[in-house]
């Protein structure tokens, strides 16, 4: 067996230098993040997608080796006990022209909210925890460094000690690396302030000018943070259309955080609010001022009950408070079971500092958890270490886990009328197409994917997480069909479809391995699309799972669009090829998406409904 | 001795006149075409010519007479190169459908050549090509962190405007299809992912996106688009390239291109609210 040339074939055992991969934690779009062992002792590995660029090298080469290299000489310039500290750098495989990766050490524990929300963290204990990271905050922005893209996800909080640390500095602004980070702060979209959106909104970009990186930014972020906190909620909603979210954050004032959470203190919600103000005049002026506002606030109300009580989950939020149906809660991540690393071996000490002064009380307990949420360890920490957080959490907490309805949507056109029994009879047997073409179109019977993943048993939902098969939309190839030009179907050729019994070949990450399998279904033909229900799936050792699984196009749209309807998209049909028999329709070529559905949680990628002519 | 302006009158006089004969006949165009930074790995610039009709292309970096790689002798393309660096193309014959005569145009040591492949188009023909270098593109680089996002958010992506038309197909059972596109303001960016329909094949690498504008009076503007990949996977890659309409331009169009496989133009929707019902 040849040895791995690309991260992406990288697994359990083999080695990266002398470090021994343990497994792969997690994948961004720019990297892949590693847990690493060396004499007994763990470390997370975070290495480039990319390799080094050569010379006059694609940009985007040059881009990720820049964040690499932007990440490496901050965590080198930023020596802080909140700071994981890079330990080593290199490339892989080749020492020149390989795959950028560093080495930090590896922290037991989770992202910020995963964290609060494990330890039923009393408010008043949050709220320490974020004083913690204020001082970090202080000390880069003494320096005149600005980190650009803080949020929970860039945060890992250690279970032994509660201890903070900030990561993934790919966004940092450094005061002597103008050319590599002036200009709009590259962080995630959410947590941008007004002036970063209002920046890009006023095209000033084209006239060659830069967004000046300031403190009032990080500030502006962390106002989100604590609103998170307080609320559990976004005080912008990641559900609207980026484009009106854009303009929200621009113009619209967040809701009060007391509408969201009735119980939350006043006095935080009102800052939240002061640090979430568009202008950034009107913000606190500076972390230390708002670590000081924070600390007298913990000293004088710390004992009451608002600030007594543990953290709620997001859904205990929506069910308790009775949340609008429009607001936008945190994703509530379920942490996936990483035993074998809590269990065995101790983690290195990021940095033996003392506690300093002011430091959270130590952390007491709140009745709740008992050990089994550690066996839950944190997933979003563990894709967050390292800061592969922003590319790979944002991934999934901007798929949401939009959980399917129980029953079928409303955006879904119910049946106008009963069909007669000879259509129901020929579109079930023959498909829509064929129903249409002897006068059936006044009756039609609609495909109903969405509720057909609503009545999903619970045994198929299981399927997905049994099998560890990432959320996505899985690219699958139709087996069934014939060719409908010279080109055959396992060429990606176009083929004739009809209605009946369809297989499929499906590619999934199972368990962070891509493997092709085979899934079964029911394909049903409209003249303008083709739709797929898939309720098998067939493992290569022969045996089989129920699945709910249903066929979209390449714009996330429920169903495929045929041959008929999209004519003119570069592939052949060769008449001669075309059959004409009832219901069967041409597809131009076997490509397709498939969307599982899962148990409650599982993210679901967000599917809609073709525009009317095209469904 | 070079030939003078009048050469260059006569030519466009009495060719334009022969394009415009009869009804069909192909458009007449003029263009504007940015060179791609790095010419030796995108598709060469195309241009659009016919028999009798004269194609006058100028640079803004004229090149050296002998830098000029000459067509063979019994190339169906005559050229004549101008005092000030600019060439007149003149075919003899239309070039038959797939045929393609190539142009290599050197402007010194140490700069790779401009390329361009010369084709008949049954609908447009080229009356005047200019050629320009790229502007400095760094302030494209501030618009990033939007084209970062739009990679890892794919819900975002589902709800923007999403062109159901707007596909562009690559030969070798790879095809890219624009799935989305951010206005704002004159500002754009269209998320475009490759998909392999074959499977167990890698979807052909996108090599370049071009737009193409149509400016005040007509005349086309085409550019490559700053592009940022995310990463390829085994039978999809999405990519989002970004860029800003000059003012006054009235559409914008896409074209996709794989490895010596220029794709065509396709309008991108324009800035509106989406669609999706």
């Amino acid at each position: 067996m040849s040895p791995p040339l690309h991260p992406n074939q990288l697994g359990a055992g083999d080695t990266v230098r002398d470090f021994r991969i343990v497994r792969r934690l997690g994948v961004g779009g720019f990297c892949f993040v590693f847990l690493m062992e060396r004499a007994e002792r763990r470390y997370s590995l975070k290495m480039a997608a990319r390799p080094a660029p050569k010379q006059g090298e694609h940009e985007d080469e040059e881009q990720v080796e820049a964040w690499m290299r932007r990440e490496v000489a901050s965590m080198e310039y930023l020596a802080h006990p909140n700071l994981l500290p890079v330990l080593e750098w290199g490339r892989w495989p080749d020492p020149e022209t390989g795959y950028a990766w560093f080495v930090t050490p590896y922290v037991e524990g989770s992202t910020f909210h995963a964290w609060r929300w494990r330890e039923r963290a009393f408010l008043e204990r949050t709220v320490g925890v974020l004083c913690e990271l204020l001082k970090v905050l202080e000390a880069l922005h003494a320096q005149g460094v600005f980190h650009r893209d803080l949020k929970a996800e860039n945060l890992l909080v250690r279970w032994a000690d509660d201890k903070v640390f900030l990561i993934d500095f790919g966004s940092v602004h450094l005061p002597w690396a103008r050319r590599l980070t002036d200009g709009l702060a590259p962080g995630t979209l959410h947590v941008q302030p007004p002036e970063v959106v209002l920046f890009l909104l006023s095209e000033a970009v084209r006239k060659g000018s830069r967004m000046e990186a300031h403190a009032s930014a990080d500030l502006y972020a962390f106002g989100v943070l604590l609103y998170e906190t307080l609320t559990n909620c976004r005080p912008f909603s990641t559900l609207l259309p980026l484009k009106q979210l854009l303009l929200a954050i621009a113009s619209a004032s967040p809701p009060d955080p007391r509408m969201l959470a009735p119980e939350a203190p006043a006095s935080l919600c009102a800052l939240a609010l002061r640090l979430l103000e568009k202008d950034p005049e009107k913000r606190p002026p500076s972390a230390l001022a708002v670590r000081q506002e924070l600390e007298r606030l913990r000293a004088e109300e710390g004992h009451t009950a608002a600030w007594r009580a543990p953290a709620r989950r997001p859904s205990e939020s929506a069910r308790e408070w009775k949340l609008p149906a429009n607001v936008d809660l945190l994703e509530e991540v379920e942490e996936e079971v990483v035993e074998e690393e809590v269990v065995a071996g101790a983690p290195p000490e990021p940095e033996p500092a003392p506690p300093p002064a002011g430091e959270a009380s130590p952390p007491e307990r709140a009745p709740g958890p008992g050990r089994w949420p550690w066996r839950l360890a944190a997933l979003g920490f563990l894709l967050g270490l390292l800061g592969v957080g922003w590319m790979l959490l944002q991934f999934t907490a901007s798929k949401g886990t939009q959980s399917v309805p129980s029953s079928p949507s409303a955006e879904l056109p119910a049946p106008e009328r009963a069909p007669s029994r000879l259509c129901a009879m020929l579109t079930s047997v023959w498909g829509m197409a064929a129903a249409q073409l002897v006068g059936c179109a006044t009756a039609p019977v609609r495909p109903d994917p969405i509720g057909y993943l609503a009545g999903c048993s619970p045994e198929a939902r299981a399927t997905p997480v049994k099998l560890g098969i990432t959320p996505d939309e899985q690219g699958s190839f139709l087996k069934t069909g014939t060719a409908a030009s010279e080109q055959s179907i396992e060429d990606g050729g176009s083929l004739n479809v009809k209605p009946g019994p369809v297989t499929a070949s499906m590619l999934v990450e199972m368990k962070g391995v891509e493997q092709y399998v085979r899934i079964s279904g029911e394909a049903m033909t409209w003249p303008h699309r083709v739709y797929m229900t898939f309720d098998r799936l067939h493992l290569p050792d022969g045996t089989s799972l129920p699945i709910c699984g249903v066929a979209v196009d390449d714009l996330h749209q429920y169903g495929i669009p045929t041959f008929a309807k999209l004519p003119n998209t570069g592939g052949r049909v060769d008449p001669a090829r075309v059959d004409k028999s009832p219901g069967s329709v041409v597809l131009i070529h076997p490509r397709f998406e498939t969307v599982l559905q899962g148990p409650e949680g599982y993210p679901v990628p967000r599917v809609g409904w073709a525009p009317p002519g095209w469904r | 001795m070079r030939p003078g302006p009048w050469l260059l009158l006569s030519l466009l006089l009495s060719t334009s006149a022969a394009a415009r004969e009869g009804a069909g006949a192909p458009a007449l165009q003029r263009r504007t075409l940015v060179l791609p930074s790095q010419p030796g790995r995108v598709p060469p610039l195309e241009l659009h010519v016919a028999a009798r009709v004269a194609t006058l292309v100028s640079f803004d970096s004229p090149p050296s007479p002998e830098a000029l790689e000459p067509f063979r002798d019994d190339a169906p393309v005559q050229l004549v190169r101008l005092a000030d660096g600019s060439l007149i193309l003149v075919p003899s014959r239309h070039l038959a459908a797939g045929e393609q005569v190539h142009l290599s145009v050197s402007t010194g040591a140490g700069t790779e050549p401009f390329r361009f492949v010369l084709v008949t188009r049954r609908d447009v023909v080229d009356l005047q090509v200019r050629v320009v270098r790229a502007p400095d593109s760094a302030h494209e680089q501030d618009a990033e962190s939007v084209a970062r996002s739009l990679l890892v958010a794919p819900d975002s992506r589902a709800s923007l405007v999403v062109p159901q038309v707007t596909a562009d197909h690559h030969p070798w059972a790879t095809f890219g299809r624009v799935e989305a596109v951010l206005w704002l303001g004159r500002r754009f960016f269209a998320t475009v992912a490759v998909r392999s329909r074959k499977e167990g094949a890698p979807p052909r690498p996108l090599v370049q996106a071009r737009l193409r504008a149509t400016l005040a009076e007509g005349e086309l503007l085409e550019w490559p688009a700053h592009l940022l990949s995310g990463k390829a996977g085994s039978i999809l890659q999405r990519h989002v390239l970004m860029g800003l309409l000059p003012e006054g331009a009235s559409r914008l169009e896409l074209a996709l291109d794989g490895e010596a496989a220029p794709g065509d133009f396709h309008p991108l929707p324009p800035d509106e609210e989406p669609t999706h019902p």
